[in-house]
């Protein structure tokens, strides 16, 4: 944690405006090579976990060599006469892309800890923006791909709340958790950093096309692949890693046994830096891979506060323990009022742009008593079938109450039968 | 209404002056067109010259081997067959003929014109059936619609096989003769035998198949939605994990709704007499019809060169249900777009525009993903799953009111339990027949009355909202993902459930419960 806020310290202020192509000529080779070679790394790397274990360490000649096979140096040798930088310039500059190579001032300093740290970083939506985004603490959201709507609202919570308290959320515009919480994010207000495993400029996957251009617009995209390269099986591993590292803490909202995400969270605890995870059921396979994180010591990240908690420290707050029913979190965050001579100005700004973000989302609301218990069932997980039995109300009663809980905005819909508390109010 | 008409069919048959031998008869008949019936004149020449028999008027391959039936059956029935050269024409020639029903006719025409029968009584009869080769007459399909035609063209007498007669008979205005074969027929027609009245139909007795409400444990949310939608004629789709009673308690739909009027019967089995199936019987039950999902959209929504009516229409005033609906083929659902809306179907083949009656309750019934597994155990990637919904999304899913989550049941909900009267099918029948009382005397009152509460709503009549509820529409109208079709249906669902609870206008509590059943915005967004 110390460490990383010194790296914080050495990265060059937000907006220098010096915008355009300043990498050198050498980084931007290096970044074409990538592109160049990047089918061939993936013949290489098929099967096992498809981690570029080592690879993206290599010098240029060393790389061709080992994933080159039969005239790999003569095919250098080509790439090097063919390469013309002045075209990649232009050619950065149709795509509407900038280029930050590890030698500039504007290069995350979170990276710099890699020791396979991509030479070229190429960024859609302005070098500045990125700087900017990166001058605020990072945290970097990530989960599954087929997530339960529980992780989805937990996800886009975590988004929502950071980003209204000025944390920068990073993630990898996948479906499921990632593109939950870059729409958490867009929605806070300071929108996100989404790292990609294809080129910068190609939005993956398709069907993200639209947030996608919002992200572009709004915030910025990183990836370490020269524009228009398509994504490989073994660019996913490798952009986690720069995901890890540009965060200083990473969440793992719900992951399988085998999901990518344990893959960022592996960097990530390398690299030294935190690792959260968000509780999931233990009776089903959905969470386990995020459950094993908790049970081997990552940390217990049940909403926005935690991560806050996390990234700037609040140890008096913690040790008095704190209750977490929707009533208690609002008690929580009274007490934070109070007794905000111990937090740092910097934390109590940003808990409280926290809290006016949740109070503007929710408003304090007298709940009548069957509609509270149908609320405490759908916090509790139950199916509307459930909530029935165990609120001892009729099937009309209880839809009512759903059906005005869903109109104050307490509770969401993901497909048909299963209702999901928000985190609101 | 067709008196002149009438006196001039009389007349029709008549001796050539010229040629002695040479006679003419017509006989009137009647086929069948989508649901309906249109007349068809069977006209028989008998001229001197080589045997032969000709049919001519657009005839298929049935009715052109009509001519070997009647030969034998004439000659089996002891009747001359007369070996001149016999032309047949079914007019009007440019309708196509197909299938058997017009052997009698063709027989009866032949009769006349070789002066076996007295041609002067065919006017003011219609005729139709089959023959056997033994002379006997098999039923045809559509006696119903057979009937009411012959009615409206102002006929007085329908003959028909014996076995279509108390199915024909319960169209009233017109006498209905059953014969049971061509001999007899002759009888008839020589005066011999007086017509014989045919027995009334039998009504079927009301059971419900045997299926009780009360058989299915817990899932009081679909039993909830099923109630409303029984009340408010609301398409329904129930989603939840196999095996937890989606197919148990759509077959229960029926049995909830209150029995047929006397109108809705004769509708009800006048499409399934076109179709074979009503057993000469009338419907005393609402029709279940559940085609499997590898349909097509013909066999959905009616067609073939026919056309036949497809399975909406045999649903029609019942309950189509749809199990695995995401299952069916996209063109089969799209197409079920227009009648959901319209409650008809306009089938167009070969130049001519049928409509069928298609006025039904749609019940589907899908798992929550491809994999069906519940929550947690689902192995479905999220590209699946948006896929899934994809296929019903749009459109159609705007079209259903009510979705209702089934869970899986409670534990040792399988073991025997007292009942609860109160959701066996016959309380909730009487629960669902009082609410459309109320309902039909609410429109009644408000047709009478000019109400100043009251303004004029998407439910056919006026609208009366408590004023909470008021409130509660202004807070839906900024819900975005509400489209203006949604918030009348939303409206209407309201309007029912107000019915169900006995309430004169629509409380906040009523507009909840029907936002809730609606379809989530969530699913819509991720589809």
């Amino acid at each position: 944690m110390k460490a990383h806020a010194d790296e914080r310290a050495a990265s060059p202020p937000a907006g220098d405006g010096n915008e355009g192509s300043s990498a050198c000529a050498e980084c931007l080779r290096r970044g074409a090579l990538l592109g160049r070679l990047s089918q061939r790394i993936a013949g290489l790397l098929d099967g096992g976990d498809r981690r570029p274990a080592g690879l993206l360490e290599l010098s240029d000649d060393d790389l061709v060599k080992a994933v080159g096979g039969q005239g790999a140096s003569r095919q250098l040798d080509r790439f090097r006469r063919e390469f013309d930088v002045d075209r990649a310039r232009r050619e950065l500059g149709r795509a509407g892309l900038d280029c930050l190579c590890r030698h500039s001032p504007c290069y995350p300093g979170g990276l710099l800890r890699l020791s396979d740290a991509p030479a070229a970083l190429y960024v859609a939506g302005g070098r500045s923006r990125l700087s900017a985004l990166l001058a605020e603490p990072v945290v970097t959201i990530v989960g599954g791909r087929s997530a339960t709507p529980h992780a989805l609202e937990v996800a886009a919570t975590l988004g929502r709340g950071l980003s209204a308290a000025g944390v920068t959320v990073v993630s990898g515009l996948a479906l499921g958790v990632d593109a939950a919480a870059h729409r958490g994010a867009m929605k806070g207000g300071r929108g996100a950093i989404a790292v990609l495993a294809s080129g910068a400029d190609v939005p993956y996957p398709s069907s993200h096309r639209t947030l996608y251009e919002a992200i572009r617009a709004r915030a910025a995209i990183v990836s370490e692949l020269p524009p228009g390269t398509a994504p490989m099986r073994w660019s996913f591993p490798a952009r986690n890693r720069i995901m890890a590292a540009l965060g200083q803490l990473t969440v793992v909202v719900e992951a399988q046994q085998a999901s990518g995400s344990l893959i960022t969270a592996d960097f990530a605890t390398q690299l030294g830096r935190d690792v959260g995870a968000v509780p999931g059921r233990v009776t089903g396979g959905r969470a386990a891979g995020s459950n094993e994180l908790l049970r081997d010591g990552a940390r217990v990240i049940r909403g926005p506060e935690d991560v806050l908690d996390d990234l700037l420290g609040v140890g008096e707050l913690r040790a008095r323990g704190r209750g977490r029913s929707s009533a208690g979190s609002r008690a929580r965050r009274d007490e934070a009022g109070d007794r905000s001579d111990d937090l740092s100005p910097d934390l109590r700004r940003r808990r409280e742009a926290l809290a006016a973000a949740v109070r503007e989302v929710s408003g304090v609301v007298e709940l009548e008593p069957s509609v509270r218990l149908v609320l405490d069932a759908v916090e509790a997980g139950e199916g509307v079938e459930a909530i029935g039995r165990s609120a001892r109300l009729s099937a009309g009663e209880v839809r009512a109450a759903l059906g005005r809980l869903e109109l104050m905005g307490l509770v969401t819909r993901d497909g048909l039968g299963a209702y999901e508390r928000t985190g609101r109010g | 209404m067709l008196e002149p008409s009438r006196n001039a069919r009389s007349a029709r048959v008549r001796r050539s002056r010229v040629a002695s031998w040479t006679m003419l008869a017509s006989v009137a008949t009647f086929a069948i067109e989508g649901v309906d019936s249109v007349e068809v004149t069977v006209e028989v020449d008998v001229r001197r010259g080589l045997p032969a028999f000709t049919v001519v008027g657009l005839p298929d391959a049935a009715v052109r081997e009509a001519r070997e039936r009647v030969r034998a059956a004439l000659l089996n029935s002891q009747l001359d067959f007369p070996l001149k050269r016999l032309t047949a024409n079914l007019a009007p020639a440019d309708l196509r003929k197909s299938g058997p029903s017009f052997d009698l006719a063709l027989a009866v025409a032949l009769l006349a014109a070789s002066s076996q029968v007295p041609a002067t009584s065919l006017g003011s009869y219609a005729v139709c059936g089959e023959l056997s080769l033994s002379g006997a007459l098999r039923p045809v399909p559509g006696a119903i619609a057979l009937a009411l035609g012959a009615r409206s063209a102002g006929f007085e007498r329908l003959i028909v096989p014996v076995e279509n007669a108390p199915e024909a008979a319960l169209v009233e205005g017109i006498e209905v003769c059953g014969v049971p074969s061509l001999a007899l027929m002759a009888d008839l027609l020589r005066g011999r035998l007086p017509p014989a009245r045919p027995p009334p139909a039998p009504v079927l007795r009301r059971d419900g198949g045997g299926l009780d409400l009360g058989d299915v444990r817990g899932q009081a949310d679909a039993r909830r939605a099923l109630e409303i939608a029984a009340t408010g004629g609301h398409h329904l789709l129930m989603v939840g994990p196999p095996g937890v009673g989606k197919t148990m308690l759509a077959r229960r739909l029926p049995g909830i709704l209150p029995p047929p009027t006397i109108e809705e019967a004769l509708e009800i089995t006048r499409v399934h007499s076109v179709a074979g199936l009503a057993g000469g019987r009338l419907a005393a039950e609402r029709p279940f019809r559940a085609p499997h999902h590898t349909i097509s959209p013909s066999g959905l929504v009616g067609g073939g060169p026919g056309p036949r009516p497809g399975e909406i229409t045999l649903a029609h005033r019942g309950v189509l249900f749809l199990d695995e609906l995401a299952e069916f083929s996209r063109s089969a659902l799209e197409a079920l777009r227009e009648p959901l809306e319209a409650g008809s179907v306009d089938i167009t083949r070969r130049q001519r525009t049928l409509a069928f009656p298609a006025a039904f309750m749609l019940v589907g019934a899908c798992n929550d993903c491809p994999c069906g597994r519940p929550g947690d155990d689902c192995v479905c990637s999220a590209t699946d799953r948006a896929r899934y919904r994809r296929k019903l999304s749009g459109p159609l899913l705007d079209r259903i009111d009510l979705v209702c989550a089934l869970g899986p049941a409670p534990g040792g909900a399988m073991g025997p339990r007292p009942r609860d009267p109160s959701s066996e099918s016959a309380a909730v029948r009487e629960r669902v027949a009082a609410a459309q009382t109320r309902a039909r005397e609410r429109l009644e009152a408000s047709a009478r009355l000019s109400d100043a509460a009251t303004s004029g709503g998407p439910t056919g009549g006026p609208l009366r909202l408590e004023r909470d509820a008021r409130v509660r529409l202004g807070q839906c109208r900024r819900d975005p993902s509400l489209s203006a079709r949604g918030h009348d249906r939303v409206l209407r669902l309201a309007r029912t459930i107000a019915d169900l609870a006995g309430s004169e206008s629509i409380r906040a509590a009523h507009l909840d419960e029907a936002l809730a059943y609606r379809m989530g915005a969530a699913w819509r967004a991720a589809a």
